[in-house]
Formats: structure tokens, C-alpha cells, sequence
């Protein structure tokens, strides 16, 4: 993608690339408290139903190791650990502090503890061995991740031999008509909803832009290839607002 | 893209999960019997449905999904209707069919046949005890107001056939008619005596 390059997309903007971390993460502290109401109102609960989707075609069972990267405030993690159970492990992973500390304290609370680890950590240098990992996840996590390829290339090196990398991201939309609307949606209200809600209209701008500025299903899918993954596909959900990619280490 | 997606079997392995717990938590014994079994995969096939649910046992509560890396520790077989009878009073788990660990097919089958809810007394904690047993006595009039009609239908369908249009005849009718069959057998038993004897 832009490894060549000294700057690198932000939204619609470019910044220098060691801006963009900073940024994300500012964004994100911003977001934090409020990361799982805004969800819920501004895909209207549907990304509840992506996220069931990709726990159930992740085919994890009892005694699994699973990463859940950008792992937020917990959802995935949540369904992760009630399967894979004693036996198992899931790691809940972030670059950002407020959200692994939200998502550590929902998890708490809800009472799942003992197969449950927490780690801050840059996607594109993994603090785990190589070959750790049954499962790793995403969601909507890549699209923020500065250098997508160097987290690619650890993602895979981070898996198991037979293991799968599962990436749930807003891509886009197939339907040109649809894409319209959803523009609209995205550019006009997105950040009007994230001003009465968070009282924070920037971050929510920042949403919308870097979703537009993400790879494509395509795009992605290839990227994957070259990082080495040995097979890849993906998933089209809701006419190609989110895509779940998905591939494989053999 | 290629990838094989049944959106529907996901939305159904979510409904099946909501309905195992559930029925767990509304057990009368809080599911002790499928909380006791071991951490395992257990297939559900429910015919005619081409997809299997996979249960994931995990002492507290089940994991349903449609899609599992590697096989499933036992797998049990039915039609939809064997399954849905496994609310019934006495189920009959003799139909269905058992592979891998059966002993843990077994075990888990027989547990959820032994779920047992007390609709009834769940309802009055939301209710009271007056609106529940209103409620759980209005059922329990209809359910034989129901069942006292099927009575009824059945014996006016039989009374029709059997004493309107006699197309069918009566218990008793049956019973005269094979013991004239087994008199008259009788006649010629005595009747082809007596002529070997005139021989």
C-alpha cells in the first residue's frame, strides 16, 4: 500500500506517518465511553448481527487460542471465551489503553475472567511467538492500523499452521444506488449523530472518511495473498458495507 | 467471492442457543444434568434441514453454531418432529440416530428430555401469584377443553361410520362375526368327521 511513502491517509487527510497513530488513538480515547451506544445507533444494532456472523463461520470450538486484535470493548472476545471455555484462550488486544481498559471492565463485570488476557499491542509488531493462534480477529480495527501490510504479515505469523484470519471491515457498498444513500448517511448525519450523542462530530468524521479511504473487497483479498496467507476469500454483508475477509495459513 | 454462507443456518444456531439457555435457566433443576456433562461438541442433525448445529459444551452454558473447525465429539440425528416431542412428557429417544462418543450423545439427549419447567411459578415472578395461576388455569381449561373436543370428534366420526352409514362395523361385530367363522369351522371340522367315518 503507502510503505514507500512519509505520509499516509487520515481520514481524507494526509498526515506524516507517525502522525497517524497519534491521531487514531486520539480519536479513539475520544470514543471510548461511548464506543458501544454510538455502534448501536449508527449501524442500528445490524453490527451485532456481522459480528454474530463471524463468530459463527470462525468454526471455533472448546480448547481454542484465539487473538481478538482491535478487540475494542470486548464483543467479540465475549462470544470467544464462552467457546472456547477453561481449556481455551482468547487475548483481547488493542493499541488503545481506554479501550482494552472499557472493554476489561465490561468483561469483568459480566463475569468472564480465567480464560481471558488483555495486552496493549501495535498490529504491526504482535508481542506473541510465532504459531500462538488458532483464530485471529479484526474488526474494524484495520482500517486504522497504520502500515495494514506489516500487520498482515504478523497476523499471519502470529497463526497456527491451519489457522485463520477472520477481518470484519466496512468496504464497499456493491449496489450504486444503495451507495448513494449510504454516502449520505455516512457524510451528513454519521457526524450529526456522533455531535448529539459523544458531543464529538470530529472523530465521527474521521469514521466516515476512513472507511471511504479503506481498501477494497478485492484490494484487501490481494493484500492478504502477498502477506503470505495461502488462501483468501471474502464475505460480502449488507450489500457490501462491511466485508468479512477471510484467510488461511497452511 | 466463493464462500458458502447460509445466513439462515446462523440465524437459526443464534434462536437454538437463545432456547437452550433459556430452557436451562427455567429448569426446575437449572439444567444440572447438561451442566454435568463434559467439555465437548456435540453435532445436532435435524432432518430434513442439510446443515448440522454444533453445540459447544462448556459447563455453565451451550455454544450453538453452524460452523465447526474439525468434527464434533458425538453427533445425534432426528427428524424435526422426534426433536421437537423431546419437550413431551415421555419422549421416545429410541429414534434417533447416535454416532462418534454415543454414550455422550446419549447422556446429552436424555438430559434435555429431562428439562422440566414450571411455567406456572417462572410466570409468577413476573405477575404475582394470583394473574399466574389465573393464567396457568385458563391454559389448563383449554388445554382439556381442547382435548375433550378431539374426544368428542372422534366418536361422533366413529358413530357416524360405524351405526349411519355402517361402513365399518363395531367392536362387538367384529368379535360375533369371527366367533360364527369359528363355529362354522368347528361344523366342518365335525362334518368331514363323520363322513371319514361313513368311508
Amino acid at each position: 500500500m503507502s510503505n514507500n511513502k512519509s505520509t499516509i491517509d487520515f481520514g481524507f487527510s494526509e498526515v506524516p506517518l507517525d502522525e497517524k497513530v497519534k491521531r487514531v488513538k486520539g480519536v479513539f480515547d475520544s470514543v471510548a465511553g461511548n464506543y458501544d451506544i454510538m455502534n448501536d445507533v449508527m449501524s442500528m444494532g445490524v453490527h451485532r448481527i456481522w459480528k454474530r456472523q463471524t463468530i459463527d463461520l470462525s468454526g471455533v470450538r472448546p480448547g481454542h487460542k484465539v487473538l481478538d486484535l482491535a478487540g475494542g470493548t470486548g464483543d467479540l472476545t465475549k462470544a470467544f471465551a464462552k467457546r472456547v471455555g477453561k481449556t481455551g484462550q482468547v487475548v483481547l488486544a488493542d493499541i488503545n489503553e481506554s479501550m482494552v481498559r472499557v472493554g476489561r471492565d465490561r468483561l469483568i463485570n459480566e463475569g468472564i475472567s480465567g480464560n481471558v488476557d488483555y495486552s496493549i499491542t501495535n498490529a504491526e509488531a504482535l508481542a506473541f511467538p510465532d504459531n500462538t493462534f488458532d483464530l485471529c480477529t479484526i474488526a474494524f480495527g484495520l482500517r486504522n492500523v497504520t502500515n495494514k501490510d506489516k500487520a498482515l504479515e504478523e497476523l499471519y505469523r502470529v497463526l497456527k499452521p491451519g489457522g485463520q484470519l477472520m477481518i470484519l471491515e466496512f468496504s464497499k457498498v456493491t449496489n450504486p444506488a444503495f451507495a448513494k444513500l449510504y454516502d449520505f448517511y455516512s457524510f451528513n448525519i454519521l457526524p450529526k449523530m456522533g455531535k448529539v450523542i459523544a458531543d464529538d462530530e470530529a472523530s465521527y468524521q474521521y469514521l466516515a472518511e476512513s472507511i471511504r479511504m479503506h481498501p477494497d473487497q478485492e484490494t484487501l483479498k490481494q493484500m492478504m495473498l502477498n502477506a503470505g496467507f495461502d488462501k483468501a476469500e471474502y464475505i460480502n454483508m449488507t450489500q457490501g458495507i462491511v466485508a468479512l475477509h477471510r484467510g488461511w495459513k497452511y | 467471492m466463493s464462500a458458502d454462507f447460509s445466513r439462515v443456518s446462523i440465524v437459526l444456531a443464534q434462536a437454538l442457543e437463545a432456547a437452550l439457555n433459556q430452557a436451562m435457566h427455567l429448569d426446575l433443576e437449572e439444567g444440572q444434568a447438561l451442566k454435568a456433562l463434559p467439555t465437548s461438541v456435540i453435532a445436532l442433525q435435524i432432518d430434513p434441514l442439510k446443515t448440522p448445529f454444533y453445540c459447544l459444551l462448556n459447563e455453565q452454558q451451550i455454544s450453538v453454531q453452524s460452523h465447526l473447525n474439525g468434527s464434533a465429539d458425538a453427533s445425534i440425528q432426528g427428524g424435526i418432529s422426534d426433536w421437537l416431542a423431546l419437550g413431551q412428557d415421555h419422549p421416545n429417544v429410541d429414534v434417533f440416530e447416535f454416532s462418534g462418543d454415543t454414550d455422550l450423545a446419549q447422556r446429552f439427549l436424555k438430559a434435555l428430555a429431562a428439562i422440566e419447567i414450571d411455567w406456572e411459578e417462572h410466570l409468577a415472578s413476573l405477575t404475582g401469584d394470583l394473574i399466574a395461576f389465573k393464567i396457568g388455569h385458563g391454559v389448563r381449561s383449554y388445554l382439556g377443553l381442547k382435548r375433550r373436543q378431539r374426544d368428542y370428534i372422534e366418536q361422533t366420526i366413529k358413530e357416524y361410520l360405524q351405526f349411519e352409514i355402517e361402513a365399518v362395523p363395531t367392536k362387538s361385530q367384529v368379535q360375533h362375526f369371527n366367533q360364527d367363522v369359528q363355529e362354522l369351522s368347528q361344523q366342518l371340522d365335525a362334518l368331514e368327521a363323520r363322513i371319514n367315518q361313513l368311508n
